[in-house]
């Protein structure tokens, strides 16, 4: 899978979560994007691991400060 | 090398502290080798026998015993030392108050900054932190004043047993804060006589004896999980397994791994987790045996019938039925508990016209199967618990009859003694001995209590108390916001099974949206470092967007129903 693809389909989870109707740019972080909180973040990083059939640690996830950070995390997990 | 604790005698001029402190100081002789707690963390299981139990509470009493008595705060992460540190304060003859630790996601300067004002209004004797919390205290610049730190890495087994002390009758037994919200935090002053009251009222309720085991994922600052979790079962000697709330919402399989192993019998949750449980079966990583579990109680939200639904369709298989899904109407101003549904049943469900649902009607419930437009399913909360009483009263606090909505107010053996320091706050909602709890509901003919929602600004996000005003005045510190001009509200969210916070906003309609954007994120930022919960959705506005009341106020209410009409 391609770098491109897993960002559309982390843009795609960020969206259906948190029905952000805005536009994403991969340097935004949770703040920039209304109604990711705590429980948003753990529902988002389910439904990506639900499309990308992965079962990421969700405490890496915590560590990350933008889409970028989150995008990488989950290349090296399908590594 | 174990202390050996003084027994207390009872006898009929005994204090309650003695009641409530003697049967934990009875339980460090009788079950020396028995499981007090087990406390999940990172993986790790660590038994807390009763034994241990002794040695943690005298060494924090050993470190307190130089410090002038007064408010201790708690300021610890999940870990085996809250316990010893909360029961060892209220046996040294301080008053404990748990309070939250930042998360992973909080700005940690924020943070403290937001605590500055509630610890200048307590004024506390000690904190009681551990090294890396202090750490960030002091990078936040905090003003302590004459409070002093107890390091929890430094506490000391004392050379000698020290004595329990015995206060005054009149003498407040621990703080529950309010939840959420920062700033100045409500602390709800329970006396020793409520909790033993309220302990020995909702142990009976629910005939939980030391044969149960209760699993739990609540955080010890919330009402919910130090009532329902530590201070009765301390008193029935129930053994609790503790995790923690941050890795069960990443893994709520956490929940089922341990009541299959340790054969859990209660747990509490609000309405969100079961949802959020449901949402996570797909991925159980097994098909665990829950079939031990006699009740899963929802309680600290509005208990949603369709949540029930989805948690019984996903569980259904591995042991969850009908009769295991309960309902509890509590909050700290009762202690804990206020009604409950009866175990071994299935919680009533009703069928009424959300038209209907408005303050003064009286609810018609309907069959089943009856056709309406605007049909909504009640869940029962249950009967009130033994030593309370609820009436439901009109806007002059005149009672109403059954199954006419008005305010629930309750009165009784249990009812807090008021808000610390906030006389005028108290009297405000305690009136003629009478808590007025700001929720509306109803009593149906069979005395089963129905609370609908909140009559003032309260909104409950994932259990969570977060005041409209409050969150209002913190935006209002954000440049670019126009101060005073913006509202907030709770709207029901039911793919999370909570409410969700709206803010509306006024600003300067000149700015472009990089500005906008910028704005957005300062907010988020600010929520999310001091109240620990972000609006669903932001709206920003034009001057003259926003309605007001009569009297000139932004009205709340108001400008929800025109949010929701226009989104």
């Amino acid at each position: 899978m391609q770098r491109e693809d897993i960002k559309e389909i982390i843009f795609k989870s960020i969206r259906e979560e948190t029905e952000f109707g805005g536009d994403i740019d991969e340097s935004m972080s949770a703040n920039d994007i209304e109604g990711w909180d705590s429980l948003a973040h753990v529902r988002i990083i389910f439904r990506i691991d639900h499309y990308l059939n992965t079962q990421i640690d969700l405490n890496s996830t915590y560590a990350t400060e933008t889409i970028i950070d989150l995008i990488e995390l989950f290349i090296e997990e399908i590594k | 090398m174990p202390i050996c604790p003084r027994i207390i005698l009872r006898d009929s001029n005994m204090s309650s502290q003695s009641l409530y402190l003697g049967r934990i100081l009875e339980n460090f002789i009788n079950y020396p080798d028995k499981p007090y707690a087990v406390i999940i963390s990172k993986g790790e299981e660590d038994i807390i026998t009763w034994s241990r139990l002794e040695i943690e509470c005298q060494s924090i009493m050993n470190s307190l015993s130089n410090i002038d008595k007064g408010v201790v705060l708690i300021f610890l992460r999940h870990s085996s030392d809250l316990h010893g540190a909360f029961l060892g304060t209220m046996m040294a003859g301080h008053t404990p108050s748990f309070m939250p630790c930042t998360s992973v996601k909080q700005d940690p300067k924020l943070y403290w900054a937001s605590h500055q004002k509630l610890l200048k209004h307590i004024q506390p004797s000690a904190i009681i932190t551990s090294k890396d919390v202090e750490e960030e205290m002091i990078n936040a610049n905090l003003v302590l004043g004459d409070t002093k730190i107890v390091l929890i890495e430094d506490i000391k087994i004392p050379e000698k047993k020290l004595d329990v002390e015995i206060r005054g009758e009149e003498e407040i037994a621990l703080l529950q804060h309010s939840s959420g919200t920062t700033g100045l935090k409500k602390g709800v002053a329970l006396s020793f006589d409520a909790i033993l009251k309220h302990a020995e009222s909702y142990a009976d309720a629910i005939s939980i004896t030391e044969n149960d085991n209760i699993i739990s994922w609540l955080p010890l600052y919330h009402d919910m999980g130090l009532m329902a979790c530590m201070i009765m079962p301390a008193y029935t000697s129930t053994p609790v397994i503790h995790m923690s709330p941050f890795e069960w919402v990443g893994k709520p399989h956490m929940l089922f791994e341990a009541i299959e192993k340790y054969s859990g019998t209660f747990t509490w949750m609000p309405n969100f987790a079961f949802e959020h449980m449901a949402l996570y079966s797909p991925r159980m990583p097994k098909k665990y045996d829950i079939s031990s579990m006699k009740a899963f109680i929802s309680c600290s939200e509005v208990c949603r019938p369709e949540s029930f639904d989805k948690f019984l369709n996903a569980f259904n298989e591995l042991g969850v039925n009908e009769s295991s899904l309960h309902a509890c109407y509590a909050m700290a101003e009762t202690v804990f508990a206020t009604a409950q549904t009866k175990l071994g049943k299935s919680a009533k469900r009703i069928l009424v016209d959300q038209r209907d649902l408005n303050r003064g009607q009286k609810i018609r419930i309907y069959d089943k199967d009856t056709k309406l437009d605007t049909p909504r399913i009640l869940v029962e909360t249950g009967s009130v618990i033994q030593g309370l009483k609820v009436d439901i009263v009109d806007e002059d606090y005149n009672p109403l009859p059954k199954l006419t909505i008005g305010e629930v107010s309750i009165s009784g053996s249990f009812i807090f003694d008021g808000y610390y320091k906030m006389p005028d706050l108290t009297n405000q909602r305690i009136i003629s001995e009478k808590y007025m709890t700001r929720d509306l509901g109803f009593i149906d003919e069979s005395n089963r209590l129905y609370v609908l929602g909140r009559i003032d600004d309260l909104i409950i996000v994932q259990g969570r108390n977060i005041y409209a005003h409050q969150v209002e005045a913190l935006v209002s510190t954000i440049e670019g916001v126009r101060p005073g001009r913006m509202s907030a509200f709770g709207v029901y969210d039911s793919r999370v099974g909570s409410e969700s916070m709206i803010l509306v906003c006024e600003v300067a309609s000149e700015l472009n949206d990089d500005e906008i954007q910028i704005i957005k994120s300062n907010i988020n930022k600010l929520l999310q470092s001091t109240i620990e919960v972000i609006p669903r959705k932001i709206k920003f506005v034009n001057p003259g967007w926003l309605m007001k009341t009569s009297s000139g106020k932004v009205g709340r209410k108001e400008n929800k129903a025109k949010y929701l009409r226009e989104n």
